[in-house]
C-alpha cells in the first residue's frame, strides 16, 4: 500500500495509486445505488441470482440487496425508478444519514484499509457562489471516514487537483474547471497560486433535471442518453437539442462568473505574461463539440489575459485523482 | 672716294657689323649750315608771335572774345545755368520731401489704426474674461445657495437606494450588518490571528449501533494506466521546482 488520490464526486468515486511497476492504477466506481426489496424467500432467491448472473455489485443488508455501482443506476431505470446518491450537489448531507454507509463501504471498495500512515488526498469543492450550504462539514467527515479506514487523510481543491494534473507543462498557470454531475469547479491559478476559487451547482445533474422537466423524462434517462454518447454542434433529436441548449446554458454560466469573479479582483491579480489555457474536465466534457461551446462562451467576454489553448484534459474522468495523487506523492 | 655717310645724328649700320657715324669735315659744315637755317627760321616765328601778342592785346582792349561771346554773356549764361540747377534741384528734393512727407503721414495714420484695432480687440478680451468670471462667479453664488437641495437630493437618493451612492452604502451596510451578525451570532470573530481558537468539532451522524450488517459483494476493476513520456516521479520532481517544496 502507499499513496493514494481519491476523486469524491457526485456521480463517481474515482480512485488512483501507483504499483511498483509505476504505472498509475485507477479504480472507478459509480456514486449510486439501488434498493431491492425482494417480496418472497423465492423472489429473494431469483434477484441474487439476478445479479450475480449480470456481475452486478450489491450488499446484502438482511433481507434487503443495495445494488451498488453502474448496475444501480441500470435496474433503476428498468423499474422505472431513480438510483440513490449519497451525495447531493457534491456533498454529504447530514440529513441524509442512511446513505452514509453505502458511502463508506464504496470508497472502501476502492482504496481498500490503509496502514495508518499512508497518506491519501482527497477532493473537495470549493466553496460554492450560487447556495449557501457549507463545505466544511463534508470535508471534515469525508476526513474522518477515510482516517477511519487506515489513512492521513488531506483534503484538496477539486479544480486545484486538474491544475497539478493538467498544467505542469503551463507553469501551473491557466483556468481548470471540473463540469461534474453535481458542481462545477473552477480554478485560475498562477503559477502554481489559486487566485480564483469557486464551485457552482449548475452542472450535469442540472442538465438532467431541466430537460427531462422540460420534456416529461426521468433525469436518470436523460443521463444515460448524455453518456451514451452526444454531438452538441449535430444534435439528432429533441431530447439531443434540449440537452445541447442546457450544455450551452451551463457553460456560459460557468464562464460569466469567471469573468464576474476576475473584474472583482482585478486589482489583486498578477500580471499575465503569456497566453492563459482554459483546461475543462469530468464527465460533461466527454460530450463531443464541448470545446466549442467553450470557445463561444470565451469569445463573448473579456479577460485580465489572453486566453489561450481550450483543450480538454487527458483522462477527464480520472484527471482529479490523477491531480491527488500527484499531491499526495509531494 | 664717296662715303655714304648719313647727314646729322643718324647713323648707319653696315653689314659687317660696323657702325658709321657723321662726324667726318663734311659732316661739320653740312651740320653748320643747317643751323644757319634753323636760326633765320626762329627769327621768323619771333616775328610771327610779335604780331599775334599785339593781336591779342588789342582784342583785350575791344573787350572781345575770339568765340564772340563776352565775360558778361559768360556770366550771365552762367549764372543762369546756376539758377536753372537750383531750381531743378530744389524741385527735386522739395518733391521728395513731399513724397516722404505723404509716407509719414501714411504710416502715422496706420499705425493710429493699429494702436485702436489692437486697443479694441485686448478691450474685448478683456471684457470677455470679464464677463467669464463674472458667470463663474454668479454659478458658484447659485450653487452655494443651492447646496441645501442637493445635500437634500444626496441624501433622499441614499434613503431611496436609487443613485450609486446608495447602492455603495447599502453595500456597506450589509457588510456592518454581517459583521454584527456573525458577532451577535457567537461565531468566531477573528480579530488577532494568535488568539486562542475554538475548537470544531464534527460528530459522525452514525451511532455504532446504527451501522448496518452489509454483506458486501462488492469487486472493482482495475484500470492500469502506463505512463505516456513522463513517469510520475519525474512529473512529482517538476511540480515541487514549481510549488518551491
Amino acid at each position: 500500500m502507499g499513496n493514494k488520490g481519491l476523486d469524491i464526486g457526485t456521480n463517481m468515486l474515482v480512485a488512483a495509486e501507483v504499483d511498483e511497476k509505476d504505472n498509475i492504477v485507477f479504480k472507478m466506481q459509480r456514486d449510486a445505488f439501488y434498493r431491492i426489496t425482494p417480496k418472497s424467500e423465492v423472489n429473494k432467491n431469483s434477484i441474487r441470482m439476478g445479479l450475480e448472473k449480470r456481475g452486478a455489485n450489491f450488499i446484502v443488508e438482511g433481507h434487503d440487496f443495495i445494488v451498488v455501482g453502474e448496475d444501480a443506476l441500470d435496474i433503476a431505470i428498468e423499474r422505472n425508478d431513480t438510483a440513490q446518491r449519497p451525495l447531493q450537489k457534491g456533498i454529504l448531507s447530514p440529513k441524509d444519514k442512511s446513505s452514509l454507509p453505502m458511502l463508506k463501504l464504496i470508497i472502501e471498495s476502492l482504496v481498500g484499509q490503509g496502514s495508518g500512515e499512508d497518506k491519501l488526498v482527497y477532493s473537495v469543492p470549493a466553496k460554492p457562489i450560487d447556495t449557501t450550504f457549507d463545505i466544511v462539514y463534508h470535508t471534515e467527515m469525508m476526513g474522518m471516514y477515510l482516517r477511519q479506514m487506515g489513512y492521513s487523510a488531506q483534503p484538496i481543491n477539486e479544480g486545484f487537483a486538474i491544475a497539478l494534473s493538467e498544467l505542469l507543462d503551463d507553469g501551473l498557470t491557466g483556468i481548470c474547471l471540473s463540469y461534474g454531475a453535481g458542481m462545477t469547479n473552477v480554478v485560475v491559478i498562477h503559477q502554481g497560486d489559486p487566485l480564483v476559487e469557486f464551485s457552482m451547482t449548475k452542472s450535469g445533474d442540472f442538465i438532467d433535471e431541466s430537460v427531462g422537466n422540460a420534456l416529461d423524462i426521468p433525469p436518470s434517462f436523460i443521463q444515460k442518453e448524455k453518456e451514451a454518447g452526444i454531438d452538441l454542434n449535430n444534435p439528432t433529436n429533441q431530447i439531443m437539442e434540449a440537452i445541447s441548449v442546457y450544455y450551452s446554458t451551463v457553460v456560459n454560466y460557468t464562464f460569466d462568473n469567471i469573468a464576474y469573479e476576475l473584474k472583482n479582483r482585478r486589482k489583486e491579480l498578477p500580471i499575465f505574461r503569456e497566453q492563459v489555457p482554459i483546461v475543462v474536465s469530468g464527465g460533461l466534457t466527454l460530450a463531443r463539440g464541448f470545446e466549442d461551446k467553450v470557445r463561444q462562451a470565451v469569445a463573448r467576454l473579456e479577460f485580465p489575459f489572453e486566453v489561450g489553448e481550450i483543450r480538454r484534459a487527458e483522462a477527464p474522468m480520472k484527471a482529479v485523482a490523477n491531480g491527488c495523487l500527484l499531491a499526495a506523492q509531494l | 672716294m664717296k662715303y655714304n655717310k648719313p647727314i646729322g645724328d643718324d647713323y648707319v649700320v653696315k653689314k659687317d657689323g660696323r657702325v658709321l657715324k657723321p662726324t667726318g669735315p663734311r659732316a661739320m659744315q653740312l651740320k653748320a649750315a643747317m643751323k644757319a637755317q634753323e636760326s633765320e627760321t626762329v627769327a621768323m616765328l619771333k616775328e610771327q608771335i610779335k604780331e599775334l601778342m599785339e593781336i591779342v592785346a588789342s582784342s583785350k582792349t575791344a573787350n572781345v572774345v575770339p568765340s564772340g561771346y563776352t565775360a558778361e554773356d559768360v556770366d550771365r549764361e552762367i549764372n543762369k545755368a546756376v539758377e536753372i540747377a537750383i531750381v531743378e534741384t530744389e524741385k527735386k528734393y522739395t518733391e521728395k520731401i513731399t513724397h516722404l512727407e505723404a509716407e509719414l503721414a501714411r504710416a502715422r495714420e496706420e499705425h493710429a489704426k493699429y494702436v485702436e484695432q489692437f486697443n479694441e480687440k485686448l478691450f474685448s478680451e478683456l471684457n470677455d474674461r470679464i464677463k467669464g468670471l463674472e458667470n463663474n462667479v454668479t454659478s458658484l453664488k447659485v450653487k452655494v445657495e443651492s447646496k441645501d437641495e442637493i445635500i437634500e437630493t444626496l441624501k433622499n437618493s441614499t434613503g431611496n437606494g436609487d443613485s450609486e451612492l446608495g447602492e455603495v452604502m447599502e453595500r456597506l451596510a450589509d457588510k456592518v450588518d454581517a459583521i454584527a451578525n456573525t458577532a451577535f451570532e457567537g461565531e468566531e470573530f477573528v480579530d488577532d490571528p494568535n488568539r486562542p481558537k475554538l475548537e470544531t468539532q464534527f460528530i459522525d451522524p452514525l451511532s455504532a449501533e446504527e451501522v448496518p450488517d452489509f454483506e458486501p459483494h462488492v469487486n472493482v476493476d482495475e484500470e492500469k494506466v502506463e505512463p505516456q513520456g513522463e513517469k510520475i516521479n519525474d512529473k512529482v520532481s517538476k511540480l515541487r521546482d514549481i510549488l518551491g517544496k
